[in-house]
């Protein structure tokens, strides 16, 4: 189509695309409260993206923390190709630089990281086959990626030096256990 | 064209929460994938399965932006194709809205102001998708809070034209129409009247819930009797092909596919009793 034809209507939309991130007014003859409305449903959508996404961090997220982290999401871009894959990685990136990073979150975010990295603002999919090896305090989480993800925890037995925790006892016969359901079903759902 | 068994089909929006409710459910005559959430390198084995079963597929797509102002990705069009051919798809849908603008996403579907130079360039938009999907194509009405003030048609009236210079098909989202009428105060019996119903491909219907006296569709929640009383509305004036159940979040014990599959189809037979007289 004649440019000179779209002009108008590209620069609406456009008006209308930053006001809904928070930037600029909105177009002459839409609502500003609807513009308010739908913000919010953007913001709250983005947030169930990505704890859809990253449950185990999502869990670990503090109450207080939220609507920080909803205004970190919101001024960042959106992916369009894995939004709750790069929002929860943005989320699990900014915990772990201020030290806030729990167990789970961190092992979720070595899952993501073994499979995908981030891209000029997108996540790409790694090149297979890989492995890798994450310590734990208690065990050693080894991930391997051919095709499909897997992740899988060996638990290291404490030394008798160590004073006994009220943890769950590990398996008797110390095989590799798998991670925890969602941690795997997340890397090959994505 | 989902399902010709002479009865309007039923169907669900096929999600990794729901494959194994939906792989036990012998009701579902098709599914629906979101494009966006299927990895074309690793299609899910619980749909692939489905496939082989013979249970057909449609795919839905979110983020063309068939009403945006930049020129359409080649390679989105291109992943829908290959997408549906992979699952012998009968149709692919999209939007009638723009998700970007200058580049930017919005992760959300906008609505395109009912303008001549907006059907234009949604006309031309949609004659390149369809040339290179080779599929039936259905557009589909989104629910919106935002309405541009300006728009020289209404929405039925926009349809009818868009469908008929592109041959398109009519994806009718009554969930959608209901959160419209209640936000936006439309007449939804007169709106149903006025749309190419005989373009129906097939319905969406999903779940939503009232806040700050705004209607929204979440997909969340229930259906609504609203909504259910638009799609009898909808079954007494057409029968259409297909209805499916849109369903996205809050998918937990307490949340009963076969039970909202069943409300759907008592409001399919209120229909069709009332289309039939009887």
């Amino acid at each position: 189509m004649d440019p000179d034809r779209i002009r108008p209507l590209a620069t609406r939309q456009a008006q209308l695309v930053r006001s809904l991130l928070g930037e600029g007014v909105p177009p002459a003859g839409v609502d500003l409260h609807r513009i308010r409305v739908t913000r919010r449903q953007l913001a709250f959508k983005r947030w169930r993206m990505w704890s859809k996404a990253w449950p185990a961090l999502s869990r670990e997220v503090a109450l207080e923390d939220r609507d920080a982290l909803l205004r970190f999401l919101m001024s960042e871009p959106l992916d369009s190709s894995h939004p709750g894959l790069a929002d929860g990685f943005r989320v699990a990136r900014r915990l772990d630089r201020e030290g806030r990073l729990g167990p789970a979150g961190r092992r979720e975010l070595f899952a993501v990281q073994f499979v995908w990295r981030e891209r000029h603002g997108s996540m790409v999919r790694r090149r297979w086959p890989r492995i890798g090896f994450s310590a734990e305090p208690d065990g050693l989480l080894i991930a391997v990626y051919a095709v499909r993800a897997w992740l899988f925890r060996l638990p290291i037995p404490r030394s008798a030096a160590q004073p006994p925790t009220p943890d769950p006892p590990e398996p008797e016969d110390r095989r590799v256990s798998p991670a925890p359901r969602s941690g795997t079903e997340y890397l090959n759902a994505v | 064209m989902i399902a010709e068994r002479g009865r309007t089909a039923i169907g669900a929006g096929w999600r990794p929460e729901l494959a194994l409710v939906i792989d036990q459910n012998p009701a579902l005559d098709f599914l629906e994938v979101t494009a966006e959430n299927i990895d074309l390198a690793a299609v899910p084995a619980a749909l692939q399965l489905l496939r082989d079963r013979g249970l057909p597929i449609t795919v839905h797509g979110l983020s063309l932006s068939l009403g945006g102002t930049e020129p359409i990705n080649r390679g989105r069009i291109e992943r829908l194709r290959r997408l549906a051919e992979k699952l012998g798809a009968p149709l692919v849908s999209e939007h009638v809205a723009f998700v970007r603008a200058e580049g930017v996403e919005v992760g959300h579907l906008l609505p395109v102001p009912r303008t001549e130079v907006a059907m234009d360039l949604l006309a031309e938009n949609v004659g390149t998708v369809k040339r290179i999907i080779g599929r039936p194509l259905a557009l589909e009405n989104i629910a919106t809070f935002i309405e541009w003030g300006d728009g020289e048609l209404d929405e039925p009236a926009f349809f009818c034209e868009l469908l008929e210079r592109t041959d398109s098909l009519l994806l009718l989202d009554v969930s959608n129409l209901y959160a419209n009428c209640r936000n936006h105060g439309w007449d939804a019996n007169a709106y149903l009247r006025r749309m190419p119903l005989h373009r129906l491909a097939y319905v969406h219907i999903g779940g939503g819930v009232e806040r700050h006296g705004l209607y929204h569709d979440t997909h969340a929640h229930s259906l609504p009797e609203g909504a259910l009383n638009l799609l009898e509305e909808l079954c007494a004036i057409v029968r259409p092909p297909a209805v499916m159940l849109e369903r996205d979040d809050e998918i937990d014990q307490r949340f009963d596919l076969a039970l909202e599959l069943a409300r759907m189809r008592g409001a399919i037979e209120r229909g069709e009793h009332r289309r039939n007289g009887s």
